[in-house]
């Protein structure tokens, strides 16, 4: 799974929060769309915002800013929901905007480096890549999102 | 003089069949979808219809099953293109009497309007 | 060079702007189907702006144009009939036609022929028209035949005969007509059947060759012969099929019955055997004088093997297709009934109105028929017990008699998986420490062989399942003595407590460990694992025992898991789901009637006294709680535990489909899943079983 970060050529969307600009690998990226009503669900882990209505299924929407430790921003029309997949489910992440697709080649992404990216464990970070108009942290989504264990509610037959 | 309703959504095939009908001595009505056909054929209660199938806001079909609803004697006349042999044969199902198909040849039109209303 | 349209200008003109219109509603339309919106609409559109293309220009005489619309409109028609998925090849394939037909009409435009060559595009059209097409049909105007000699007796069986007979006697004569088809003409089996009802206008048709069937699905030449009875004579029906467009030739001759009784008697053998009667529905459309049987044969044929195999996921998927239509089902209600009450457009809300009524119905009824085809006997998981109890009788040695009864009753599938570790908990439980040694039984005067009954019924609309023994029965001060030594409730909790809340401490976890099983009359192994269980799938369980007579444990099941009824309830801007399986009442009061016991907020409802939960407390909600005078309350119970809910305002009561929250959100204490309402929003639904633990711990 690791080495597919690695091929020749990739493809990301490139989504900004806050100041910083993040990509995905466009292989998880199901859809983008706007903004959506979100339906909070108590107890759960901070960074997840709540659940919306994707045509149907129900779909969990991260909120990265508390993750990674940003501050808070107004929702603008500019906000979008980032629809990925990851492991076979579908979850949502919110963007302050998203820009485009860009096609990187391997030479261009580099190792991150923890004195580039201050607030962000670099466990997080599959690589970075310099732009003219700044850098864009290509995320490890399996990592960021990653599941935690299980409480000891399920369990039972 | 018998008079005629003439249902197709092409205002373009309406004109000919109304040329064609009129110059041989029928009186014309025009309706340009099922639905108008319906409301048409009971305001005027023609002699004969003459119905195209592939129509937008009611088919020809449900057209003729409507009509028939409302006189069981009614004559209706498919127009039909090639390779519509299912929708005609449905249409005679539901009481059409007869068929015609495209593209009209005029004598086509006429005997067979001719055999229904004289 | 001109093009020589038989059109006059004034009829060109109109020709062309339709031909404009229709041209960028199929661009227009090609447009969004290749972003994948409301494709079905689409390609009626398309297929019919191509359709009435192709007839005008057929009509005018341009043939080029409607040689493109013709390859065009056939591709169209497999789209729209799902025989041809709606790729992009094809969808480019389309775009390019349509520059074409551009090219076409600036023909007709400038009145000169373009040096356009057409065959690549549409001999490529055909092939996809091709593709995923199965064999060709066969066409009528391709099937010739040779038939002017078919001067040949129609024969008949003995059923026909009886009608025949019965005929005569009503005064009416056989008549064979013999029909020939100009092979040229169109849609013969449409006229073929418009002769078959003329026919019917003079008289009775006893058969025919073809048969009408074989004639709709186009399996004819271009002869049909049918055996009238009339009280016409021959000259009269001669003279009326005649009238008709493309016959080539019509005999009519008198049918005599007396040669035919011995073929007839022959048949009568045939239609016994069935695989002979096979072998003469297969030989269709020849027509010669092959006796086709409407009889016993065919429909025998049809009846059997009436059942398919379904992957389960297939019928997974259905019904939470099913589930989304329950869904836009309460939406559309929800529209039709705005727009009523703002009186506005009358006619069409009323037709909105009837038409979400009848979508309301029929829904319901594939909800119905889904839920029927998921449902399974509970035999396949009954099936395994009569040989588990046997061995535990064994071991523990006691005489059990185990009796099922109800094995027929079918139940969602899903809930049979979940209810199989609980059944086994509670048999197993029931023969351990229920049953008493055969010992013990005499003693107490009962036979030696204890009496084990497992029993499933319809009830209403939920399936019950009982577990009952004829044994010792649970003794209920021993329950709250062990209860009391735990530490799970205080001595003058025991003392309050009535029989029933006293019983229900089984299922309280930690009563027992498996070790202490005895301590407490042996109930208590993992009693509430099978409470949990089967509180899961929305479902209760109760205890009735008699000491010295037995117990039941009488488990309540909903009959699906997928859709279930709850009350909707708002507070703040959430709105929360509490099935309907554990609400017992709603209750309006005044914030005076709220009563401090112990540092808890409680109300007292007809004397029992309930504990208040605040949702927006247990879900740490920053909702500006606003005190009303008036606060409703909702009244929730399981297992005869009670407790009010605290909300703002009763929403109301519907179906709502169970989604799951998914692996990333997990498990939430207090909610057990969400739905999607009429607007389009998520709401959780409440863990009621899970909320009681906190409120009653």
């Amino acid at each position: 799974m690791r080495e597919e970060g690695m091929k020749k050529e990739g493809q990301y969307v490139v989504f900004r929060l806050g100041d910083e600009n993040y990509g995905i690998d466009v292989n998880h990226v199901r859809e983008i769309i706007t903004m959506q009503k979100i339906t909070e669900v108590p107890g759960t882990r901070e960074f997840i915002e709540g659940v919306i209505n994707l045509r149907g299924y129900v779909i969990p929407v991260f909120n990265l800013r508390k993750k990674f430790s940003l501050p808070e921003r107004e929702v603008t029309r500019a906000t979008r929901i980032v629809v990925v997949e990851v492991e076979g489910e579908a979850v949502g992440i919110i963007g302050d905007e998203v820009y485009e697709v860009l096609r990187l080649a391997r030479e261009e992404i580099e190792r991150p480096s923890p004195s580039i990216v201050a607030g962000i464990d670099s466990e997080y970070i599959k690589g970075i890549a310099k732009l003219e108009r700044g850098l864009v942290i290509l995320l490890d989504l399996e990592r960021v999102l990653q599941r935690e264990g299980r409480s000891s509610l399920e369990s039972t037959a | 003089m018998p008079k005629i309703l003439v249902v197709d959504d092409a205002a373009f095939m309406r004109m000919r069949l109304n040329k064609l009908l009129t110059e041989n001595g029928y009186e014309v009505i025009e309706a340009e979808n099922g639905k108008d056909g319906v409301e048409k054929y009971e305001k005027e209660k023609p002699d004969l219809v003459l119905m195209d199938i592939t129509m937008p806001v009611m088919d020809g079909i449900t057209a003729v099953e409507e009509i028939k609803k409302r006189d069981p004697n009614a004559i209706i006349v498919m127009c039909s293109a090639l390779g519509q042999q299912n929708m005609v044969l449905a249409a005679v199902k539901a009481g059409a009497k007869d068929f015609i198909v495209k593209p009209y040849q005029p004598d086509k039109i006429l005997s067979t309007v001719k055999r229904f209303v004289g | 060079m001109g093009l020589n349209l038989d059109a006059s200008p004034e009829e060109l003109k109109l020709f062309l702007e339709e031909v404009e219109e229709h041209l960028q509603v199929i661009e227009e339309d090609l447009v969004r189907l290749e972003k994948e919106e409301g494709t079905e609409e689409l390609l009626q559109e398309i297929f019919r702006a191509a359709h009435t293309l192709k007839g005008s220009s057929a009509t005018i005489g341009h043939k080029r144009m409607a040689e493109l619309t013709h390859a065009m409109e056939s591709v169209l028609d497999k789209l729209r009939k799902k025989q041809l998925s709606v790729r992009s090849d094809v969808i480019d394939l389309l775009f390019e036609a349509l520059d074409n037909l551009r090219v076409l009409k600036d023909e007709i435009v400038n009145d000169e022929e373009s040096d356009i060559d057409l065959s690549g595009i549409v001999s490529r059209l055909q092939n996809v028209r091709e593709e995923e097409a199965g064999p060709p049909g066969v066409t009528a105007e391709g099937a010739n035949s040779d038939a002017t000699g078919g001067e040949k007796w129609i024969e008949v069986n003995w059923e026909e005969i009886e009608r025949i007979k019965a005929e005569e006697q009503a005064g009416r004569h056989l008549l064979q007509v013999h029909i020939l088809f100009r092979p040229e003409g169109e849609m013969l089996p449409v006229r073929a059947f418009i002769v078959m009802m003329s026919l019917r206008e003079l008289g009775n048709v006893i058969k025919s060759e073809p048969t009408e069937e074989q004639i709709e699905k186009e399996e004819m030449g271009t002869e049909l012969k049918v055996l009238l009875a009339t009280g016409k004579d021959a000259a009269a029906v001669e003279k009326r099929v005649k009238e008709l467009p493309d016959i080539a030739d019509v005999k009519v001759v008198p049918f005599s019955l007396q040669s035919e009784e011995k073929t007839a008697d022959k048949e009568g053998e045939a239609a016994l055997q069935p695989a002979a009667a096979e072998k003469n529905e297969e030989k269709d459309g020849g027509g010669s004088g092959e006796v086709k049987k409407k009889g016993g044969g065919s429909n025998g044929r049809i009846r059997s093997g009436r059942t398919v195999r379904v992957d389960v996921e297939l019928l997974d998927d259905l019904m939470n297709l099913v589930g989304e239509l329950v869904i836009d089902r309460t939406r559309l209600f929800r529209i039709a009934s705005t727009l009523e009450a703002t009186g506005q457009l009358d006619e069409v809300a009323q037709d909105l109105s009837r038409t979400s009524v009848h979508i309301g119905r029929v829904t319901s009824q594939l909800q119905e028929q889904i839920m029927k085809a998921r449902m399974l006997p509970v035999e396949s998981l009954f099936n395994k017990f009569p040989r588990m109890v046997r061995d535990l009788a064994q071991k523990a040695g006691k005489e059990v008699d185990f009796v099922m009864e109800g094995q027929e009753t079918e139940l969602d599938r899903s809930i049979i998986e979940e209810i199989g570790d609980p059944l086994i908990h509670l048999l197993r439980n029931a023969v351990d420490h229920g049953i008493e040694t055969p010992e013990e039984r005499e003693k107490a005067g009962k036979p030696r062989k204890g009496r084990v009954l497992l029993k499933a019924y319809h009830e209403e609309n939920h399936i019950i399942i009982t577990v009952s023994d004829d044994g010792k029965g649970i003794d209920v001060e021993k329950v709250k003595e062990s209860a009391v030594k735990k530490g799970l409730i205080s001595p003058e909790h025991a003392a309050r407590m009535s029989e029933k809340e006293a019983l229900n401490l089984i299922f309280a976890s930690g009563l027992s460990t498996a070790q202490k099983v005895t301590d407490v009359s042996g109930r208590g192994v993992g009693m509430d694992v099978v409470r949990t269980n089967i509180e899961k799938i929305n479902g209760t369980i109760e205890i009735n025992t008699v000491p010295g007579q037995g117990t039941e444990f009488r488990l309540k099941l909903p009959l699906t898991l997928a859709i279930i009824r709850a009350l909707l309830v708002s507070l703040g801007n959430n709105v929360y789901a509490i099935p309907l399986s554990s609400v017992d009442e709603t209750l309006r009061l005044n914030w005076d009637a709220v009563e401090k016991v112990s540092n808890k907020e409680v109300i007292v409802v007809r004397g029992r006294v309930l504990p208040l939960l605040k949702l927006d407390e247990v879900f740490s909600l920053k909702i500006g709680a606003q005190k009303r005078e008036k606060i409703f309350v909702v009244v929730v119970s399981v297992g005869g535990e009670q407790m009010g809910i605290v909300v703002d305002r009763l929403v109301g009561e519907q179906e709502i489909v169970i989604k799951s929250l998914g692996n990333y959100i997990g498990d939430v204490p207090g909610i057990s899943g969400a739905t999607i309402l009429g607007d389009g929003s998520v709401a959780l639904i409440l863990d009621v079983p899970s909320l009681l633990k906190k409120a009653v711990p």
